[in-house]
C-alpha cells in the first residue's frame, strides 16, 4: 500500500489507432478499427496476414538521431518505437524534463522479447547460407560491428530505458521489466513504489512491445494466440464466437511523480496511481489456473491496496484478449473479487481495435483510460455481438459518463496478473 | 536498515568450451556450461522441458530445494516475493533457427509463396514459450508454488542488484519472506547482444544461477546466514554510443573499509586485468570469479554473495561485492556477519 501520493502528470503513446495521446479519444468517438492486412511484413505463404499496425510514418520523430540509431531503429521495431514516442513527447515535455533532477529520477520501461527480424535480411540470410556459413551468426556479428554500445539488432534489454534516461536527464536508475503482457503494466506500478520509497522524485514508466514481424505472427498463431485471417473481422473479446487476439504492437510512456514535486513546480496532474495488485498462478506456462485464484487475488488487492471501497469504481478496462479461454475467466475472477458490482460495473476491452500489443498492452490502455477518464467516455467492446456472459455489463455502445475511479487489468502468459487502480485528477 | 539473508542455493558451469562463433568476423567464445541434475526430485517434467533454456532447468531445481530446506510453510511461501534476474533468454539460437535456414539455404535466392510457405512450416511452434522473458520466473512460481508480488528484470547484470533491493524493501514493506533468483545463460546470443555491444572479439562467461532467500521473521534457534547492510548504486546515465569502460567503483567503496572486496564486471580478460589492477589499489583482500568462470552475466552479484557468505564463515566480519554492467552502471551490496 502506497503511504505517499504519486500522481501521472503527463503521457504519450504511439499507437495503432492513434498518432498520439492526444488522437486517442477521436479514434474512440469513431470507432476506429485497426485491424488491417499488415503493410511492413510480406505475409505471403503464411496464414496470419492481419494484424493492427502503426502505419503512419515514425521516420519523422528521429530523423536527427545518430545514423548507429537509425540502423537500430531499422532493424528493431520496438526501439523505433521508443525512439520515435520520445520524438513526439519531446517538444511538448520540454519544459517539464528541464525540471527533472538526474539523482532523482529513474526510468522503468516494460520490454518485449527480442526477434529476429527475418524479413529485412533475407538477400543476405540467402547469400550466407549458399556460402555454408551460419546465415545468422554471421549476418548478427557483421551488422552489429560499430563504435558504439549500441547494437543493430538484438540489444540487451535496457537499451530502451538507457535512451530515455539519455534524453530525459535519469541518472537515479534504469530498469527493464520483462513479464511479457504485464510488462509495462509493472513498470507503471513499481515506478509508484520507487517514488514511495524515495528512491526517486520522478519516473519515466512504460513499454514497448511490437507483434508485427513474420517471426513473432508465425509463433504466436502456432501457439493459436492469433486466428488465421479468414474472417472479416478476427479479435472480438468477450464474445461467444471470439477466436484469438489481434496481434499489435505500441510504445508509450508515462511521467509519474511525488506529491513534493507535483506542488513544488506547480504541476496540475491528470491521474492520481492509487494501487495495485500483482500476483503469479504457480500453475502453468501454457495456461492460466482455471480456477482463476492469482488472478482474483490481483484484482482484490489492487482494490484494498488502494483504500478505495468496491462500489466506487466507475469502469473495468479489461485485458479481454480475445482468446477462447481468457476472457470467460477474467470475468469470472472479476465476480468472484468484486462480487455484485462486477455484474452493474461497465466493462470494456480495447484490444479490438488497437490490438494486444504484449508488453506495451499496460502503457496503451494506461494512456487511453486517462484519455478516457478526461473525456468522460467509457468504450464499448466494438466487435462484440453476442457476449460470453450476458449477466455482465459489458458495453455495447460507447457512453458519456464520468469515471473518477477505474481498474486496468493485464495478465500475461506464464501466469503474471497485474491490476492498476488510477483516480481522476482532471476534475 | 539491515536485511537478514535465511538461505541460498546455486549452480555453476562445470565444463567449458570455446566456441568459433565467426569466421567471417572472428569471433569466439568461451562458453561454461552446466551439469543438469536431471535425478533430482526436482527436475522439471518433460513437456516442460522442452521449453526451457538449461539455466531455467537449473533455476527450478535449485529454488525448490532451497524452499523445502527452509522450513516455510505452504502458506508462507505462497505469500513470497519473488524477483528474478536474467542474461539472455535464448539457448538454443542456432538449434530454434535451424529448420528455417536450411530452408533459405535450398532457396537459392528465389523467393515466392512457395517458399514463403516452407519457411513458415519450418518456423520452430514453440518459440514463443521458448524465449518468453519470464519463462524463469514462471516456472519457479509453477514448481515453488510462489504467488506473490514479482518481477523479471533484465538483462544485464545490475538486474540482480534490482532484483535484491526490490526484494529487501519488500521486507520493509511487511512482507515476511522474498527470494530473488537470477541466472545467466552463456553462449552464441548472449555473444551476439551483449559481447557485440562491448565489440569483444573473445567473450568469456558461464552458465549459471543464484538464489538468495530472504526473512524478516524470526526463526527459533535458527540463526541468519547473514546480513545485508548497505545497498548502494552509481547514479549516473550511460552514454549508449560510448565503448570504453570507466572505473568509479572507489565513490561507492571510499567511505567502507570492508574485510574482502568480491567484483564482477569484466567480459574478457583484458578488462579484467584493468579491473584487478585498479582495486588492488583501493584494497588489499580483493577477489572475483572472473578468472575460473569468466562473466556470470545477470547472476554474478548473487554469486558474489554467496562467496561472500564463504568468507564470513571463515571469520571475515564485512564482505563488500562490486559490480559493474555493460552500460557501466556500478554497484555495491556489504554483507555483514550476524
Amino acid at each position: 500500500m502506497l503511504n505517499k501520493k504519486v500522481y501521472i502528470i503527463d503521457y504519450e503513446v504511439l499507437s495503432p489507432i492513434a498518432e498520439g495521446a492526444n488522437n486517442l479519444i477521436s479514434s474512440i468517438e469513431k470507432n476506429f478499427c485497426a485491424e488491417g492486412f499488415v503493410d511492413r511484413v510480406d505475409t505471403t505463404g503464411i496464414p496470419f496476414k492481419k494484424a493492427a499496425e502503426i502505419k503512419y510514418d515514425l521516420k519523422k520523430y528521429y530523423r536527427d538521431e545518430p545514423q548507429s540509431l537509425k540502423d537500430a531503429c531499422f532493424s528493431d521495431r520496438k526501439l523505433e518505437l521508443t525512439v520515435a514516442c520520445y520524438g513526439k513527447a519531446k517538444i511538448r515535455m520540454e519544459k517539464l524534463i528541464s525540471l527533472f533532477e538526474s539523482e532523482r529520477t529513474g526510468v522503468i520501461m516494460g520490454v518485449g522479447a527480442d526477434v529476429i527480424p527475418l524479413e529485412l535480411y533475407e538477400e543476405e540470410i540467402i547469400n550466407y547460407a549458399s556460402k555454408n556459413l551460419d546465415p545468422l551468426i554471421e549476418l548478427e556479428f557483421k551488422i552489429n560491428n560499430n563504435d558504439t554500445r549500441l547494437n543493430t539488432v538484438n540489444n540487451p534489454y535496457d537499451i530502451h530505458s538507457l535512451y530515455l534516461a539519455q534524453k530525459m536527464n535519469a541518472g537515479a536508475f534504469q530498469r527493464s521489466t520483462l513479464t511479457a503482457c504485464v510488462s509495462s503494466t509493472q513498470a507503471i506500478a513499481f515506478a509508484a513504489d520507487a517514488i514511495n520509497d524515495d528512491e526517486a522524485d520522478v519516473v519515466i514508466a512504460g513499454g514497448t512491445d511490437s507483434l508485427v514481424n513474420l517471426v513473432a505472427m508465425s509463433s504466436f498463431g502456432k501457439l493459436g494466440v492469433i486466428p488465421e485471417s479468414r474472417d472479416a473481422i478476427n479479435c472480438r473479446p468477450f464474445d461467444v464466437n471470439r477466436n484469438g487476439a489481434l496481434a499489435g504492437e505500441c510504445a508509450g510512456f508515462v511521467i509519474m511523480a511525488s506529491e513534493k514535486f507535483v506542488k513544488k513546480h506547480n504541476l496540475k496532474p491528470v491521474v492520481e496511481f492509487m494501487g495495485y495488485g500483482n500476483t503469479l498462478d504457480a500453475y502453468k506456462i501454457t495456461a492460466p489456473d482455471p480456477e482463476g485464484t492469482s488472478i482474483t487475488l490481483a484484482i482484490r488487492n489492487a482494490v484494498k491496496n488502494s483504500g478505495i471501497e468496491i462500489d466506487q469504481i466507475d469502469y473495468i478496462n479489461a485485458h479481454g484478449t480475445g482468446t477462447k479461454h481468457n476472457d470467460q475467466l477474467e470475468i469470472k475472477c472479476l465476480e468472484k473479487a468484486l462480487g455484485e458490482k462486477a455484474r452493474s460495473v461497465p466493462i470494456s476491452s480495447t484490444k479490438d481495435r488497437h490490438g494486444h500489443a504484449i508488453a506495451a498492452a499496460g502503457i496503451q490502455e494506461v494512456c487511453l483510460l486517462i484519455e478516457l477518464m478526461k473525456n468522460n467516455t467509457i468504450p464499448s467492446n466494438l466487435n462484440l455481438l453476442s457476449p460470453c456472459d450476458k449477466g455482465f455489463n459489458l458495453v455495447r455502445e460507447n457512453l458519456k459518463s464520468p469515471i473518477e475511479f477505474a481498474l486496468t487489468n493485464n495478465f500475461s502468459f506464464g501466469g503474471v496478473n497485474t491490476v492498476l487502480v488510477l483516480k481522476n485528477k482532471m476534475k | 536498515m539491515t536485511f537478514n539473508l535465511i538461505g541460498h542455493s546455486s549452480f555453476i558451469a562445470e565444463e567449458f568450451d570455446e566456441i568459433v562463433l565467426s569466421q567471417d568476423q572472428n569471433k569466439k567464445v568461451v562458453s561454461g556450461i552446466i551439469n543438469l541434475d536431471k535425478d533430482s526430485n526436482y527436475y522439471p517434467s518433460r513437456s516442460d522441458e522442452k521449453v526451457m533454456r538449461d539455466d531455467v532447468k537449473m533455476s527450478v531445481v535449485t529454488v525448490q530445494k532451497l524452499l523445502n530446506d527452509s522450513h516455510l510453510s505452504k502458506s508462507e511461501i505462497e505469500k513470497m516475493s519473488l524477483y528474478v534476474a536474467n542474461g539472455a533468454f535464448i539457448q538454443y539460437f542456432q538449434k530454434h533457427m535451424s529448420r528455417v535456414l536450411r530452408v533459405y539455404k535450398e532457396l537459392q535466392g528465389v523467393m515466392g509463396e512457395l517458399n514463403r510457405k516452407k519457411i513458415y512450416r519450418a518456423s520452430p511452434p514453440l518459440l514463443a514459450l521458448e524465449t518468453l522473458t519470464n519463462s524463469n520466473m514462471s516456472f519457479i512460481s509453477q514448481y515453488g508454488g510462489i504467488k506473490g508480488n514479482n518481477t523479471t528484470y533484465g538483462n544485464t547484470s545490475i538486474g540482480a542488484y534490482y532484483a535484491i533491493q526490490r526484494a529487501c524493501k519488500d521486507l520493509l514493506n511487511g512482507i515476511e519472506n522474498s527470494i530473488v533468483c537470477a541466472s545467466n545463460s552463456s553462449g552464441t546470443y548472449s555473444q551476439i547482444s551483449i559481447g557485440s555491444a562491448m565489440n569483444s572479439s573473445f567473450f568469456k562467461e558461464s552458465s549459471a544461477g543464484a538464489n538468495l532467500l530472504f526473512s524478516s521473521k524470526k526463526i527459533e534457534n535458527k540463526k541468519p546466514i547473514c546480513k545485508i547492510t548497505n545497498m548502494n548504486h552509481s547514479k549516473i546515465v550511460p552514454n549508449i554510443y560510448q565503448k570504453f569502460v570507466e572505473r568509479n567503483w572507489s565513490q561507492l567503496l571510499e567511505k567502507n573499509q570492508s574485510d574482502q572486496l568480491i567484483f564482477s564486471g569484466a567480459i574478457d580478460d583484458e578488462t579484467f586485468d584493468k579491473d584487478y589492477s585498479y582495486l588492488t589499489k583501493i584494497h588489499s583482500n580483493i577477489f572475483s570469479l572472473y578468472p575460473k568462470y569468466g562473466s556470470l552475466g545477470a547472476s554474478s552479484i548473487p554469486l558474489g554473495i554467496i562467496q561472500g557468505i564463504k568468507y564470513v564463515q571463515e571469520g571475515s566480519n564485512v564482505v563488500d561485492i562490486v559490480d559493474r554492467d555493460l552500460y557501466g552502471r556500478e554497484s555495491l551490496i556489504r554483507i555483514e556477519r550476524c
